[in-house]
């Protein structure tokens, strides 16, 4: 059943009323009369349209709210709203937090430093691997990884967290009983079971484009700083460092290695006076935590024959197609595509669109 | 005056005999014919009348009954046009009929009396040299087809004038030479391997597909040279036996679509996109071979897969599984041949750049998974055993001055391979690797301990669908083939897996 408090349920009533916000949740605390006393008598509420105050009279039903409470949780969701424990003591604090949030999951395992990390949809491969070694790192140091489970970089923290055992928390700009984009589906209910994935829009919300700027607000208003990877300079990445600077957190830029990469808002960033940080190593000597001895680059298998290792090679200065391979090793299309799939099978080299091949990340 | 000429009638890809029987009588005079005739041969009527006139005979004007027997059977097109004429000619008296029963007549005639060809003589003629006929008169323009019969006599003629010389023996009859069977290729000078730039493994694939005739599709962007490779297929492909030769030319003879005398190289049939299921797959008013048919023994291209109507490639399924179609007609069922194959050729997600590395693709992970998975089924993504990414060459290789491989050499390799072949499915009832099916794998396609491993290995990391196993043993068992190796060992299974880019779960992105 709830572990809602009869208070939190009389907050999730009054929450969960469309279109009633901080403002108006503002004022009717400043009314000084008990949510026992609002919950007896909606009407009381003058300062909100008539609209509302039908809405919530029809909903008055403490049996209702629990029936609505429980259809969440059968679908594994349950209602955080403020004053539960469960809330993230940091996003109390920002300008306008949620009345309510919904969870897969438990915010309870959020730890001491939570951190968001936020980047490009669009990100390139070493872009995506460096923010996931990042979160790998931070995540088996401790920090909680914050993201917003989007295609490109989200998606790379959010496993680099999880691979290092670490609980990460995905905050969506649709409902949480569903995958949003739909390509996450694994890692969405991955995240839920050691983590947990959040919404302060009501279950059945659709992704509309308006949210997410929104969401971008509560990944870095729960957390105490962000890293900010490969962006350009309109984008949500840039929208939650807003946020950020607005509401105090400390912003990391990551700045671009190689020039394909776009470089354009960590550089503007920095230009601005934000910190920088090119390893989990830097991160968590700012906050004083000690680093973990960094992972070992894993050096490639030993058992890799003459070939094998000559293709290996040839991929660790990029990724290449097959007739590039065959041209500059000098061998037969039949000899390169037999190896390619030893190298794949080992784990050492993945497969691109186009017949292009890569050091696998 | 009665006269009965012999001829033949065409089924599908069979024939059956037809008795022209011809009655000159008194009374009203008019020509009629029955036997269940089509609109094609009553109108005969006109033709032969003028063709007897105009050729400097007397039309009768008696009472002219034509009888095309058996009467149960329906008689179709210009065909009885000559044995008609013939007929009118003897029950007139007008030339001496030796009314052999062993001699079958066929043709159109023109309104001045020359003789045409007709469509599907050599199946006809072969049907009726089984039933025991031993001579045939036939338009010289049929007569190319018709020399490859064994047994059977062949009389071109020109005009009516000419054959009646040839009955009053006033010239001596000239039969055709049997034909001498010499499969060719053609020789198109400007398509060779060895004129592809780049694209070695694209080649590769196709010399394997050739060498085991697998069905293959080739995936790219527009301007990686598909088609290209699609039409050099045909130069590496081994030359036509007689025995299949045979069987192309009745495919094509019967849609009227050849050229002279029998085919001497394989079809390379390319539709358009636009292309009715009628026309690709057999059938229409007159049940006709279809595209799969005319390209039995050959290739079927069909250029942009995913642009062609759902329901043609649905219709795909049972020649790419039974090799031959069958088309319903009024009052029977014709079976036509359709071993092909197949070389299918598509853009990689709706934009065509998925994967090119000019970045241009704007495409969804969504819609690049939808793209291929909506319009090709299951079914014959069964049935096609490689899939190849093809990309764009690269600037240096257009330039570069190295010619690859000529056609000739890997036609080489893929005919020993075609013999290894031969031999190991003498007596398994098949020719090629492509053509195994169930208890035939344990048999032919064994994999020793290592072979199992690396494959279970590759299933497991490139997530591939259990589709894919069978074929990969088939074409593992090509690849052994062309290597000359009686085993199927690791590094062949090793390229066989790479040969399978559509099974991979995540095509498209990561799940």
């Amino acid at each position: 059943m709830s572990g809602l408090t009869h208070e939190e349920k009389i907050w999730y009533w009054l929450a969960s009323t469309p279109r009633l916000g901080f403002k108006h949740m503002v004022s009717i605390l400043e009314m000084q009369i008990s949510l026992e006393e609002i919950f007896a008598d909606p009407g009381s509420l003058s300062m909100l349209p008539e609209e509302m105050r039908e809405t919530l009279k029809s909903r008055a039903d403490m049996g209702r709210i629990e029936e609505e409470l429980f259809s969440l949780e059968k679908q594994g969701i349950h209602a955080v709203p403020m004053p539960s424990g469960e809330y993230p003591p940091l996003l109390r604090e920002i300008y306008r937090p949620p009345l309510i949030l919904y969870v897969k999951g438990s915010l309870l395992r959020v730890g001491e430093l939570p951190l968001g990390m936020v980047g490009t949809r669009l990100a390139s491969r070493e872009g995506m691997a460096r923010m996931k070694q990042i979160a790998r790192e931070l995540a088996d140091a401790g920090v909680t990884v914050v993201s917003g489970m989007a295609r490109g970089i989200d998606t790379a923290c959010h496993k680099g967290a999880l691979e290092a055992g670490g609980v990460t928390v995905a905050v969506l700009g649709c409902g949480v009983e569903r995958a949003y984009p739909s390509e996450n589906k694994r890692l969405y209910h991955a995240i839920a079971e050691t983590g947990a994935v959040i919404s302060e829009f009501p279950p059945g919300t659709p992704p509309f484009a308006g949210n997410f700027p929104v969401r971008n607000r509560i990944i870095s208003g729960m957390s105490r700083g962000i890293l900010v990877g490969e962006a350009n300079e309109a984008s949500g990445a840039h929208n939650t460092a807003r946020h950020a600077y607005e509401e105090n957190r400390d912003v990391f830029a990551v700045p671009a290695e190689k020039p394909e990469q776009t470089a354009e808002l960590p550089a503007l960033l920095m230009e601005n006076g934000s910190l920088s940080a090119r390893s989990a190593r830097e991160v968590l000597s700012y906050y004083g935590w000690a680093a973990e001895e960094p992972l070992q680059e894993e050096s490639p298998e030993p058992g890799l024959d003459f070939f094998e290792r000559e293709l290996y090679n040839l991929l660790l200065k990029g990724d290449m197609t097959m007739q590039q391979l065959a041209d500059r090793s000098g061998s037969a299309a039949a000899k390169v595509s037999l190896t390619l799939t030893k190298l794949e099978v080992k784990g050492l080299v993945e497969r691109l669109p186009g017949n292009r091949f890569g050091k696998k990340i | 005056m009665l006269a009965k000429v012999g001829s033949c009638g065409l089924m599908g890809l069979g024939g059956f005999h037809v008795d022209v029987e011809v009655d000159v009588s008194s009374g009203m005079p008019c020509m009629e014919i029955v036997g269940l005739a089509d609109t094609a041969v009553k109108e005969s009527r006109e033709r032969v009348r003028s063709a007897l006139k105009n050729a400097g005979f007397a039309y009768p004007a008696s009472r002219i009954i034509i009888n095309l027997a058996p009467a149960d059977l329906r008689k179709e097109g210009p065909i009885y046009d000559l044995p008609i004429a013939v007929g009118i000619l003897a029950a007139s008296g007008q030339v001496p009929f030796s009314g052999r029963r062993d001699t079958v007549f066929l043709g159109e005639l023109s309104l001045d009396g020359e003789i045409r060809g007709v469509h599907g003589v050599l199946p006809m003629l072969i049907d009726a040299r089984s039933r025991g006929m031993r001579r045939a008169v036939v338009p010289e323009e049929n007569a190319g087809e018709a020399a490859y019969i064994e047994g059977l006599q062949i009389l071109p003629v020109r005009n009516l004038s000419e054959l009646a010389s040839y009955m009053r023996g006033e010239k001596e009859m000239v039969y055709c030479q049997p034909g001498k069977f010499a499969a060719r290729r053609e020789s198109s000078g400007d398509i060779d391997f060895k004129y592809i730039k780049g694209q070695d493994a694209a080649k590769r694939a196709m010399e394997i597909a050739v060498a085991g005739s697998h069905n293959i599709f080739l995936i790219g962007p527009p301007g990686s040279g598909k088609t290209m490779l699609a039409r050099a297929v045909p130069t590496i492909m081994p030359l036509l036996t007689f025995a299949e030769a045979l069987e192309v030319t009745k495919v094509h003879s019967v849609s009227g679509e050849l050229r002279g005398g029998i085919v001497t190289e394989r079809p390379f049939r390319s539709p358009h996109h636009t292309a009715s299921t009628a026309s690709l797959i057999g059938g229409g008013a007159k049940a006709r071979p279809g595209e799969v048919s005319l390209a039995h023994q050959g290739v079927l291209f069909l250029d942009e897969l995913p642009e062609f109507r759902r329901e043609a490639l649905e219709a795909l399924r049972q020649p790419l599984e039974d090799g031959f179609v069958t088309v319903s007609r009024v009052n029977a069922r014709v079976e036509y041949p359709a071993r092909f194959m197949l070389v299918a050729s598509m853009n990689p997600c709706p934009c065509g750049y998925y994967g090119d590395p000019s970045g241009k693709c704007r495409c969804t992970p969504g819609q690049i998974r939808r793209y291929l998975s909506q319009r090709i089924s299951g079914p014959l993504l069964n049935r096609v055993d490689l899939h190849v990414e093809v990309a764009r060459p690269l600037y240096e290789d257009l330039i570069s001055a190295r010619e690859g491989e000529p056609s000739s050499a890997v036609r080489n390799r893929v005919e020993q391979a075609r013999e290894i072949q031969r031999e190991r499915y003498q007596k398994a009832g098949i020719l090629v690797n492509s053509q195994l099916r169930g208890g035939m794998f344990d048999e032919f396609c064994k994999l020793d301990a290592a072979c199992e491993l690396l494959l279970s290995s590759a299933f497991q990391s490139l997530n591939l669908s259990a589709r894919a196993y069978r074929r990969i043993l088939m074409v593992a068992r090509t690849i052994a083939d062309l290597a000359g190796s009686g085993e199927i060992r690791e590094e062949h299974v090793a390229e066989a897996v790479q040969y399978r880019s559509l099974d991979r779960k995540y095509w498209g992105g990561e799940v």
